[in-house]
């Protein structure tokens, strides 16, 4: 069997679902990074399948797949840092123990 | 593939014009000379990156109004179409600059009332200013995403700039994991709006003739409007922002209700407006519903808090959603209102903010309603300038806030059709709503005997410095429209 | 249609401004200074006012007009003016704001900040008063919302938050009524010469194009939709039953001053933006719902007669029979044009009952704060026999109540007379009951003055002091110009007579317009 771009596309919507999932049920701050992380990456299969099936001539979508990588790395060095600093404060990790305020 | 990569590079066009760059390469210039020169500095000398900071920015503004009167219909489309500067990119740009120079005039005292270190703050918010004028301006969705990202990452650290309050922390931590959700949807859509036309740029998105997959563009838009719908803070996306706004440092929240808020809807404006016009009417339909839902429960919230800056949080949320009438109603002039609008946001309610700020460097203050009572009798001018905020915040004449709802209103009327006209009269009877808790607060000013003395404000000459420029903004917007009669006739490609 | 004249009108509404910066820098503890300040800027608008009547022509329609483009972008003008309606309202606004002020020396408790709205509710009033762009007429209406919210809200009586949010919120929900229906009258106007659209807010040229059925004025749904949205800000204003529950707790709050100007003016504002407004522009809508004004009308005539009788406070009864005098109105309106063109007996019967419930409600509620200011209650049950011990006041009230129950030679007998000949004509029996008003009213009017004056002396008030001075100075005038009004009314109607007749012609041809179309 061809490997198709449907195909890719849903391994890219599966990740971006299994990613989603996580963000809305996980508990752990640095889980849900994860699942950020994942949501990310979905997005780049996408970009990269796209470019090879649908402009194959062109490398916008090769180029918008490093910006990600990029700015998903940038994404989870503040992430981290705020993790950190909840920590320290909090001495915890879980964000259920994060609601001081009204939700 | 090879060969291919050479013909691009060879047809690559830079077309680069510094002039038309330059309050960009000013804000990112001083952002990294003032991140640079921060540690350096000790004492007193410090103060010297607050003022270049507002120095920088007025001279960003000025050099803004410099290309506009020498290039009155400035169409510049730069870095191989990625940048595009013209009128309306500008004046979102102007919008941006007005909150950031406020903020910044609003901060200096309070950073110093609430210890803390001042010198990452004001790098922080020129780098942030930075994202939204890449936003304004972009040509190019990946530009739109990287200013997006930009911003959203210094306004991450801003939120929890009070590292030692858990609120502070609870704001950075909720605002930051929203804010990768949302930008997780914005990147898959704009995935699919580049799996659907096979280009990304903003321009040739409208022009692309052969549309290869309609279905990839509609899960595109979707997934773009959800993103962006985060960023704006639109009902059901909203739930950050009361915690957020809350959280945050009052400055900050000020700063975020402004200028992030407009970069948010000139993205909006650029994606839907212009590359998606080809789904103008299921758009419109989605849009009609988000902006009848934003107005209507950021009001019903608003009604019922406590806390003045949360108030206005939710309040915040409910003036999104007159914002997207302007999205709904689809034509040019409606977005030059929404643009209108936004600058009138901008000014009334970091006004607000500022006498808010005011009240809260006290001792022992907070910004519960009961700090305000009695503040009308021991400071009565102080007082009335809140009023008149308030005032325009409810969209009363003749303030800003007035001429902004007018405009808005008046371009979806213009348009004729019956399901605006019922989205207009919803806007109206929400103001009216509005009126409530905004004359709140002028009743615990005025009406309410404070329990002990009323605690003595701190006059600060950045503090008086931002209540004239955003009460002279309040009323010349709102009596005087005329003068920028230039916003009045522009509009966006 | 540049004007450069002398812009007398401008100065009349903006010089108490120059009076609220000169407050701005007083000390609160500088009473007299406040005072002196307050009463000169408030007279200058007064003295201008005559000034402008006494060179008033009757037959020349718009008057002293000033228009400046304002934001040219949106076709929006400066433009004021004075016509035989406005004129009369002018000079009443200017004359009780000025006795208001004299009247409220009394305030001590901020008196600054006091002075400062009520100068600034002056300038809203005058403007709504001489605005001939429905633009600036509605900026006119809101701003003088905010001094009134804070004028009851600060110096009112014990549930004046309630009262000040109730008012603010009732009038507020009329005024965007209006702004929805301004939008819509803006984007049908059409330029009467070539058709296109013009977007003008101009009150002159929409009443032009509605009597020659340009534009809207044709479309006969949209017509009735505008003027019930217009209708509804106005009859808020009045007010109309049902619409008036705002009114009583309003007034009983209010501190007296603020009583004569909410009486006096106020309610005026919804009676004059209907002759000013729905009357001239939308023709149509005016004729089809007539037979509704005029039952909402005798509605509120009646009903607050009735409900006047009931009252047991003095403020409240007084504010009740406002309710029933502005029905009146409201019916005179209703008949203006059944004879043809030059039978102006009901509208010119409610103009004149607009002024003259100004002079004289306005001058009981001076009179109740005198006696309230002195005996810290108005239970009229409270008081008894009080003419022996204050004669000159006694005397005062009672002319004012003959006035106001309509006694031939004042002035509410020539408006009450005038409604009765207009309405009768055309609602016999309607009318009818209206009459009844008049019996009910000179009911709760005796049995008030008996129960108040007549009868036992209380010796709880046997150190009751007599109306001072400055009170007898302040009621003065109102007595006079009732009395004057009363004997002479051409005093009153050579004014407005050429407008009136002008403004049926111009309902008569927009209604046949409308009905010639429509077939």
């Amino acid at each position: 069997m061809q490997v198709e771009l449907i195909h890719f596309l849903c391994l890219a919507a599966i990740l971006f679902g299994i990613g989603l999932y996580g963000v809305l049920t996980r508990r752990n701050a640095i889980g849900i990074l994860m699942c950020v992380e994942l949501m990310f990456n979905a997005v780049n299969i996408n970009f990269i399948s796209f470019a090879k099936f649908i402009t194959p001539d062109k490398i916008i979508g090769q180029v918008f797949a490093v910006f990600v990588i990029v700015i998903a790395a940038a994404e989870a060095t503040v992430g981290l840092a705020i993790v950190i600093l909840i920590y320290r404060n909090f001495k915890d990790v879980f964000i259920d123990k994060m609601n001081i305020m009204k939700w | 593939m090879q060969e291919s990569v050479k013909t691009i590079l060879e047809n690559f066009s830079l077309n680069i014009d510094l002039v038309t760059l330059m309050p960009e390469i000013i804000i990112c210039g001083m952002a990294l000379l003032t991140m640079i020169l921060e540690p350096f500095l000790k004492g007193d000398s410090r103060k010297v990156v607050m003022h270049l900071t507002w120095l920088s920015i007025v001279a960003a503004l000025i050099s803004i109004y410099s290309i506009w009167t020498s290039q009155p219909n400035l169409q510049s489309l730069q870095f191989a179409d990625a940048y595009r500067i013209d009128s309306y990119s500008l004046l979102f740009k102007a919008v941006f600059l007005i909150g950031s120079l406020l903020t910044v005039f609003i901060s200096s005292n309070f950073l110093k009332f609430k210890n803390v270190p001042d010198g990452e703050f004001y790098s922080l918010i020129l780098f942030a200013t930075f994202g939204m004028m890449n936003m304004a301006s972009a040509g190019d969705l990946i530009v739109l995403f990287i200013g997006l990202e930009i911003m959203s990452l210094c306004l991450y650290v801003l939120a929890g700039i009070l590292r030692r309050s858990v609120y502070a922390n609870e704001a950075s931590l909720k605002y930051f994991l929203m804010g990768a959700f949302a930008s997780g949807f914005l990147m898959f859509g704009i995935a699919f709006i580049y799996g659907a036309t096979g280009t990304t740029s903003i321009v040739d998105v409208i022009q692309s003739s052969e549309i290869l997959s309609n279905t990839y563009l509609i899960i595109g838009a979707a997934m773009v409007m959800i993103g962006l719908g985060f960023k704006v803070g639109a009902v059901p996306f909203h739930m950050w922002i009361p915690d957020v706004y809350t959280g945050s440092i009052t400055n900050v929240t000020a700063f975020m209700s402004a200028g992030p808020k407009a970069a948010a809807f000139a993205a909006f404006f650029q994606v839907f407006i212009v590359a998606l016009r080809p789904l103008q009417s299921e758009i419109e339909v989605v849009l009609w519903i988000l902006s009848a839902l934003t107005m209507t429960l950021g009001n019903i919230l608003a009604i019922t808090q406590n806390d003045v800056k949360r108030m206005l949080a939710y309040s915040s949320i409910s003036h999104a959603g007159y914002v997207l009438i302007a999205l709904v109603a689809f034509t040019p002039a409606a977005t030059t209102a929404g643009l209108y609008y936004l600058l009138c946001y901008t000014v009334m309610n970091i006004g607000a903010f500022t006498v808010l700020i005011m009240v809260e460097a006290r001792e022992n203050s907070d910004t519960n309603f009961s700090s305000f009572a009695g503040m009308g009798r021991r400071y009565p001018f102080l007082g009335i300038l809140l009023t008149i905020f308030m005032i325009s915040l409810a969209g009363f004449p003749p303030t800003a806030g007035f001429m902004g709802k007018f405009l808005v209103f008046k371009s979806a009327i213009d348009t004729g059709s019956t399901s605006l006209i019922v989205l207009v009269v919803l806007a109206v009877v929400n103001s009216l709503v509005s009126v409530y808790y905004y004359l709140r607060v002028v009743v615990v000013m005025f009406m309410v005997e404070p329990e002990l003395e009323y605690r003595p404000i701190n006059f600060a000459t950045g503090i008086i410095a931002a209540l004239v420029i955003s009460m002279g903004g309040t009323l010349l917007l709102g009596i005087y429209p005329q003068i920028f009669a230039f916003f009045l006739n522009t509009a966006l490609i | 249609m540049e004007s450069f004249s002398f812009p007398i009108l401008t100065l009349m509404i903006f010089i108490p401004i120059i009076g609220m910066l000169i407050l701005a820098f007083l000390k609160q503890s500088q009473l007299q200074a406040i005072r002196t300040v307050s009463a000169v800027f408030s007279g200058i608008p007064l003295v201008l006012a005559v000034v402008l009547l006494a060179n008033y022509d009757p037959g020349g329609g718009f008057q002293y007009i000033e228009k400046v483009s304002w934001i040219p972008s949106l076709n929006i003008h400066y433009f004021l003016g004075a016509d035989g309606i406005s004129m009369p309202m002018l000079v009443l606004t200017a004359l009780l704001s000025f006795i208001s002020i004299i009247a409220s020396f009394g305030i001590v408790h901020r008196a600054k900040e006091y002075f400062i709205f009520f100068l600034l509710l002056q300038v809203g009033m005058m403007g709504v008063f001489a605005a001939l762009d429905f633009f600036l007429f509605y900026i006119f209406w809101e701003i003088m919302l905010v001094p009134m919210y804070f004028l009851i809200g600060i110096w009112g009586g014990p549930r004046k938050i309630y009262a000040a949010i109730k008012f603010f919120l009732y009038t507020l929900f009329g005024s965007i009524f209006m702004l929805v229906g301004i939008l819509v009258l803006y984007f049908f106007a059409v330029d009467p010469s070539t058709g296109a659209n013009i977007y003008t807010l101009d009150l002159t040229i929409l009443a032009q194009m509605a009597q020659n059925g340009d534009g809207l004025f044709l479309r006969e749904g949209l017509q009735l939709m505008v003027w019930m949205f217009f209708f509804i800000a106005f009859a808020i204003k009045v007010p109309v039953w049902p619409f008036h529950t705002w009114l009583p707790d309003a007034h009983v709050e209010a501190p007296t001053a603020v009583s004569v100007i909410l009486a006096g003016v106020l309610l005026k504002m919804g009676t004059y933006g209907l002759l000013r407004i729905s009357f001239p522009i939308l023709p149509y809508g005016t004729d089809y719902f007539s037979n509704f004004m005029a039952v909402l009308g005798v509605i509120g005539i009646i009903y607050g007669a009735l409900v006047s009788m009931a009252q047991k406070d003095l403020k409240k009864l007084v504010a009740y029979s406002s309710v029933s005098h502005m029905g009146y109105c409201l019916l005179g309106m209703s008949v203006f044009s059944h004879f043809g063109k030059e039978f102006i007996v009901g509208i010119s019967g409610c103009m004149f009952q607009m002024i003259s419930h100004g002079l004289i409600t306005g001058a009981l509620f001076l009179l109740v704060g005198v006696i309230y200011d002195r005996a810290h209650t108005r239970e009229i049950a409270a008081f008894g026999g009080l003419w022996t011990k204050v004669p000159v006041y006694g005397s005062l009230m009672t002319f004012f109540c003959m006035a106001s129950l309509g006694l031939p030679g004042l002035s509410g007998f020539i408006s009450e007379f005038l409604i009765f000949v207009g309405g009768f004509a055309r609602y016999k029996i309607l009318t009818g009951i209206a009459v009844l008003g008049v019996v009910l009213t000179a009911g709760y009017f005796l049995r008030m003055i008996q129960k108040v004056f007549l009868g036992q002396f209380n010796i709880k008030w046997s150190d009751l002091t007599e109306i001072n001075f400055r009170e007898i100075f302040t009621v003065t005038p109102l007595a006079i110009l009732t009395l004057l009004i009363g004997i002479y009314p051409r005093a009153l109607s050579y004014m407005m007579d050429d407008t009136l007749i002008d403004l049926s012609n111009r309902i008569i041809d927009g209604v046949n317009i409308v009905k010639g179309i429509i077939g």
